[in-house]
């Protein structure tokens, strides 16, 4: 089972866009069987599938809706309040997945305020309490024979829960903007690479698919430090070929109630789709290179 | 025309980039450290320990219907004197470990490990592999680990090199082990490689004399093991256990194998061919030092009676020079047998 993550502590950089293009392409093009994760306390991953509600309790946080297949009369549930997100494998060992309007993605969303609470530990816990539960979880048998691959989106932080995910992860890339800040974010997110990947045995590496351009735009900036990049031999492997450029489109898909609703409904013809989809090829190629 | 601005990566973070990815490229699993729970960690019960003290003497104390209890106290004594440094100035080299399940087992540093224990620390600083490792590297990282403390004895030390020796034979089944070859495994210099050989086939009677600590220094271990002739070498043992040096040793036995030597026994140095029984006199082509030579010979005292011999020689001859040597052979050989 693949577990892709895209992480960049660097807010704004274009994490969720990502995550939403390689959950949509992969369940509705190369049909194969997606859960995604939304491990973002922000919770915009979530809010691409489902009707995210206000949380009460934390008016400021979001929280997922109720189970469609939850049913208040039924005596099974225990004390089962009818929601569920990825913050439960901290709290209860029970989640359960959401349908989403692809038929072959399911989706387990965030919830703020539990998402804050699991990654708010002493020091000394989070080895047993947080870095290790994602791992564990997508390890259950009931996991892997459900899913083909896992997405998790990421929160711009380097946090115990964006710790967990690269603990986890069998695939991260970086996307990033083309400036001095945002490079110093991919900086970091390298080096958490590095210190994971050398705690891996060798037949669980973490792999690189490499840094993706994102948000691009064609001006000196851009181009520039794009070039800049190439020209570091040791870093520029890692660059990816393709590159997704700033368009309205991929910001208007998200609205609510808009049409097309996907960038994978828009016309062939359309550069917004073709580019998407050359991202997305490119990901899956070094991703599933192996199989 | 405004001239156009270049952007790029400024110098720091082109270089932390490149070292980043190298570091993640290249790793090896020996560069993790971590601090781990001594709780965390445990002996390795597939290797032979080193020490009869075990984790729950260090923690309940002797006691003492324990049979071993006079070996242990000793042990116990000496992990005393490490535990204080240990609390004073921390441990400065880590020990060994690999992740075996949930817990870690200790490759090497099974005397700071229990030391730490005695301190009454919490936790210790290891280098941590990902897996056990093979046979020949988990013996050469002992040695590593061994070679540091100089109060190794030399048994210790030849027993780990046997250890590395063994394991290397089971990977290579063809390849012996040569000096070059032991060299470049625990890096040594290539003197120290060959006396190590030297005393791994080394005779009995030597060997005898390292296990029981009598003979603790490689240098004088390798000579003894090359004496052949056994009471030579018993002599040379005793002249050893007693302190004497390693040259007033050397002089020593040089002189007892001279007296034993028979003229038979001489070594003969053979060249290619027949064995030379004349000395051959070259020539060249300059008669003047012919002259030279002759006129130096008889200017001595001893010599005198022979100068009428080169009265009349034409010297930038060939011919007559030629002979005037054969001359001055023949006599000089005639005066040697008076």
């Amino acid at each position: 089972m693949k577990i892709i993550a895209p992480a960049n502590n660097k807010g704004g950089v274009g994490k969720t866009k990502v995550s939403i293009l390689l959950a949509e392409y992969i369940s509705k093009f190369l049909n194969k069987k997606v859960l995604a994760i939304d491990f973002d306390p922000q919770c915009n991953f979530s809010q691409r599938f489902l009707k995210m509600e206000l949380d009460p309790s934390a008016p400021q946080g979001l929280m997922p809706p109720i189970h469609p297949d939850y049913d208040p009369a039924d005596s099974d549930n225990g004390n089962w309040d009818g929601r569920s997100s990825i913050a439960d494998i901290f709290f209860d060992p029970g989640v359960i997945p959401y349908p989403t309007y692809i038929e072959n993605l399911d989706i387990l969303p965030g919830h703020a305020d539990k998402l804050l609470a699991a990654e708010s530990v002493r020091r000394s816990e989070v080895v047993e309490k947080v870095y290790k539960q994602l791992d564990n979880f997508l390890d259950f048998p009931e996991v892997k024979n459900a899913y083909d691959v896992v997405i998790i989106d990421t929160a711009p932080s380097k946090g115990p829960l964006t710790v967990s995910v690269f603990k986890a992860a069998t695939d991260i890339l970086i996307p990033s903007v083309m400036e001095e800040q945002p490079i110093q974010g991919i900086y970091g997110m390298l080096q958490l690479w590095m210190q994971e990947s050398i705690r891996r045995e060798k037949n669980k590496p973490l792999n690189l698919v490499g840094i993706l351009p994102n948000l691009f735009r064609q001006i000196n900036l851009h181009k520039d430090m794009l070039g800049s990049l190439l020209e570091n031999k040791s870093i520029s492997k890692y660059i990816m070929p393709v590159k997704l450029c700033q368009r309205a489109v991929y910001a208007e898909v998200d609205a609510e109630g808009a049409i097309p609703r996907t960038i994978f409904d828009l016309p062939d013809s359309n550069v917004a789709k073709q580019e998407a989809i050359s991202v997305c090829e490119y990901i899956c190629g070094r991703v599933f290179k192996h199989d | 025309m405004t001239r156009r601005k270049r952007f790029g990566l400024s110098q720091n973070l082109n270089q932390g980039l490149k070292d980043t990815i190298n570091a993640a490229e290249n790793h090896t699993s020996a560069l993790r450290y971590e601090v781990i729970a001594l709780s965390r960690i445990e002996l390795d019960p597939e290797n032979p320990r080193n020490l009869l003290i075990t984790v729950e003497d260090i923690k309940q104390g002797l006691s003492l219907a324990d049979g071993t209890a006079k070996d242990k106290q000793e042990e116990l004594n000496r992990l005393t004197g490490l535990a204080e440094t240990i609390k004073k100035q921390g441990l400065i080299n880590p020990v060994v470990v690999y992740k075996f399940g949930e817990k870690y087992r200790l490759v090497a540093g099974e005397r700071r490990f229990l030391a730490s224990l005695l301190a009454g620390k919490d936790d210790i600083q290891a280098r941590v592999l990902n897996q056990k490792p093979d046979g020949l590297e988990l013996r050469l990282l002992q040695w590593v680990e061994n070679t540091e403390r100089e109060d190794l004895s030399l048994k210790d030390r030849i027993g780990n090199v046997m250890a590395i020796v063994d394991e290397h034979k089971k990977q290579n089944l063809t390849a012996p082990i040569t000096a070059t070859l032991l060299r470049e495994l625990i890096s040594i210099s290539l003197p120290q490689a060959t006396a190590y050989i030297a005393v791994l086939n080394a005779p009995k009677d030597v060997i005898e004399e390292i296990n029981l600590g009598k003979i603790n220094n490689l240098d004088k271990a390798a000579y003894l093991a090359k004496i052949h002739e056994e009471h030579i070498r018993r002599k040379a043992i005793e002249a050893i256990i007693t302190g004497t040096n390693l040259k007033q040793v050397k002089a020593l036995i040089e002189n007892e194998i001279s007296l034993l030597n028979k003229p038979s026994l001489n070594r003969v140095i053979r060249k290619r061919g027949r064995v030379a029984s004349r000395v051959n006199l070259g020539t060249t082509t300059k008669p003047t030092i012919i002259k030279k030579i002759i006129e130096f010979v008889i200017l001595q005292p001893k010599y005198n009676h022979l100068a009428n011999k080169f009265n009349n020689i034409n010297w930038s001859e060939y011919q007559q020079t030629s002979k005037a040597f054969r001359v001055l052979i023949e006599a000089l050989e005639k005066e040697g047998e008076e």
